[in-house]
């Protein structure tokens, strides 16, 4: 049905912009077509004939359309290695610095959380990177990875650390190979050494006081989540993410998503195609 | 460190063919400042080629004119005499460099899409935050980087040691080349602009364009917007490099050169900005046609 549909420019502009300014996650040429393959299935749903109507009915007291265009447009799928800047980033950058600062300090420590973690696997994806990093030095490090959700189905299967080959697609065969074993055509368990990095528990991200355990952090992955909150749930979230953040400390939103427009401390460091925010 | 490096160099400088006539007094008139409509359509119309791709450019997504234009008249007339030279060193530069058939040469194509992203972003920077300096960018853009070409015409050994130098340690290609060779693409391509006798503006640019404050007050603030959208095309992968070091780019230099001149940039969304670059993306691949030949 919404194969092919179109918007025409002026319409898209002004979505794109109201999507913005109250999600930060920004539609460009690039992904234009995938607002457009969406778009066209709530316009239906809500019989607006056309954007401004939509933008209108979307303002309309007591409308629940806002969050229901949100759970449309954010890809809530998940997998290893998934979004190849972000991972270069990471990889390239983000774990040797981390490295390279705690072995200085002479700590031998990692502390990183994946906020909204879904099953678990950018939580996996981060430890097997520190593996890969660490070698042999791996086992005298103490890395913990709190991969939190406010979700108990996705923490259960988090915690099996069992994934289909699906949501491996985008590992590289010797990773598949190395750090999971094969339990049936179409099951894979990840190794233990990596599982214990990983740390699942409950977290409700409104939630200032539980979330301050998760402190010290040389890293917070929290994609794709803070578009689901108001402009001052939103303001207390990332307070508290920065707080929880070591001085020098990373912080990873969502591919499209910015915080312009949103008041705080962080520095905006643009990595190749990824944009991080350092303390 | 390479010894007797820089004389190697130099004397490279020397013996490269020399530039075409037409550029040559396209760069008379563009350092004049006050060209003549009649002298420069003469002058583009001796080059064929040179003509046919004005016309291309004037009528492509990067001018945006209102209309097709079909005669230099008319180009002239839309997008002014100043602008048209420089186009036409544009047009020029890349014959100019073409290596020697069968000459091994680091990947140019990669070279020169950076080169053009570059002066293209420098321009939609200007255009979108409103900043005064807005001719002669794609020129300058194209022309920042021009030392490493040099370098690569020299020794193409001791420079693919130097590019996987920034693949294998994450460094700049600056830090690489010092390493290596003990001088740096800046230095070295404004020496041949000098030769070339472009004006001062690019001369400086190819200089400074990783040391911003050395530029001259002149020329500082155009110096500073070609090294932004230098490091912004890197950021965005129109690049040429390993070099996958993040920046925060409101710290840098060059940022805050602009910034004093333009009080309102502090508050930009340059998150927003870089992103939403693709829109540059059918500009910068009609103009790679065009120095690609």
């Amino acid at each position: 049905m919404a194969d092919g549909y179109k918007l025409p420019d002026d319409e898209f502009n002004s979505l794109r912009e109201y999507i913005y300014k109250k999600s930060g996650i920004l539609f460009t040429g690039r992904n234009r077509f995938q607002l457009e393959m969406k778009i066209r299935e709530r316009l239906d749903k809500t019989g607006c004939g056309n954007i401004p109507c939509y933008i209108k009915y979307l303002g309309s007291p007591g409308s629940v359309e806002l969050n229901t265009l949100f759970n449309t447009i954010t890809v809530n799928e998940t997998s290893f290695f998934r979004d190849r800047s972000f991972i270069a980033t990471i990889e390239k950058n983000v774990i040797p610095e981390i490295i390279k600062t705690n072995r200085a300090l002479g700590f031998g420590q990692v502390r990183i959380w994946s906020a909204a973690a879904s099953s678990g696997e950018e939580a996996y994806t981060i430890a097997i990177m520190l593996a890969e990093q660490l070698k042999g030095e791996l086992s005298k490090w103490s890395v913990r990875i709190f991969a939190t959700d406010i979700n108990d189905d996705v923490l259960k299967a988090c915690r099996t650390g069992i994934y289909s080959s699906y949501s491996m697609r985008n590992a590289a065969p010797d990773i598949r190979q190395r750090y999971f074993r094969q339990l049936d055509s179409d099951r894979y368990e990840i190794r233990d050494d990596i599982k214990a990095m990983v740390i699942p528990g409950k977290c409700n991200l409104m939630d200032t006081e539980g979330s301050k355990k998760f402190n010290k952090l040389d890293l917070l992955l929290i994609r794709n989540v803070l578009i689901y909150f108001d402009a001052e749930s939103k303001k207390k979230v990332l307070k508290t993410c920065y707080e929880n953040l070591k001085p020098g400390g990373h912080m990873f939103l969502g591919h499209s998503e910015t915080l312009f427009g949103f008041d705080n401390d962080f520095k905006l460091v643009h990595f190749v195609n990824a944009v991080g925010y350092r303390k | 460190m390479l010894e007797n490096f820089k004389d190697k160099i130099q004397s490279l400088i020397e013996y490269l063919p020399p530039i075409p006539g037409v550029m040559n007094d396209l760069i008379k008139l563009l350092n004049a400042g006050n060209c003549d409509v009649r002298e420069i359509s003469d002058l583009i119309e001796k080059d064929p080629s040179l003509s046919v791709n004005i016309l291309r450019i004037a009528n492509s997504a990067f001018y945006g004119l209102p209309y097709k234009v079909s005669s230099l008249q008319q180009a002239v007339n839309l997008i002014g005499l100043k602008e048209l030279a420089s186009l036409c060193m544009f047009c020029s530069i890349g014959p100019a460099l073409k290596p020697p058939a069968g000459m091994k040469t680091i990947d140019l194509k990669m070279f020169w899409r950076h080169s053009i992203a570059t002066g293209i972003i420098a321009k939609i920077f200007c255009r979108e935050f409103s900043i005064g300096v807005r001719e002669d960018l794609y020129l300058a853009g194209l022309i920042h980087d021009i030392g490493k070409i040099i370098i690569d015409r020299s020794d193409h050994d001791v420079y693919s040691e130097v590019v996987r130098l920034t693949y294998d340690n994450n460094v700049s290609i600056g830090e690489a080349e010092n390493k290596i060779i003990g001088e740096s693409h800046s230095s070295i391509g404004s020496w041949l602009l000098e030769k070339w006798k472009l004006p001062r503006m690019f001369i400086e640019t190819a200089a400074y364009h990783h040391s911003v404050r050395d530029a001259s007050e002149e020329h500082r603030e155009l110096v500073a917007v070609v090294s932004l959208a230098d490091q912004i095309a890197r950021l965005r992968g129109f690049g040429f490099g390993g070099d996958m070091r993040g920046t925060i780019i409101n710290e840098t230099e060059a940022f805050a050169i602009v910034r004093d001149g333009n009080p309102h940039v502090k508050d930009i969304d340059l998150a927003g900005f870089v992103m939403d670059l693709d829109r540059a993306d059918s500009e910068i691949s009609e103009l790679e046609k065009i120095i690609n030949g």
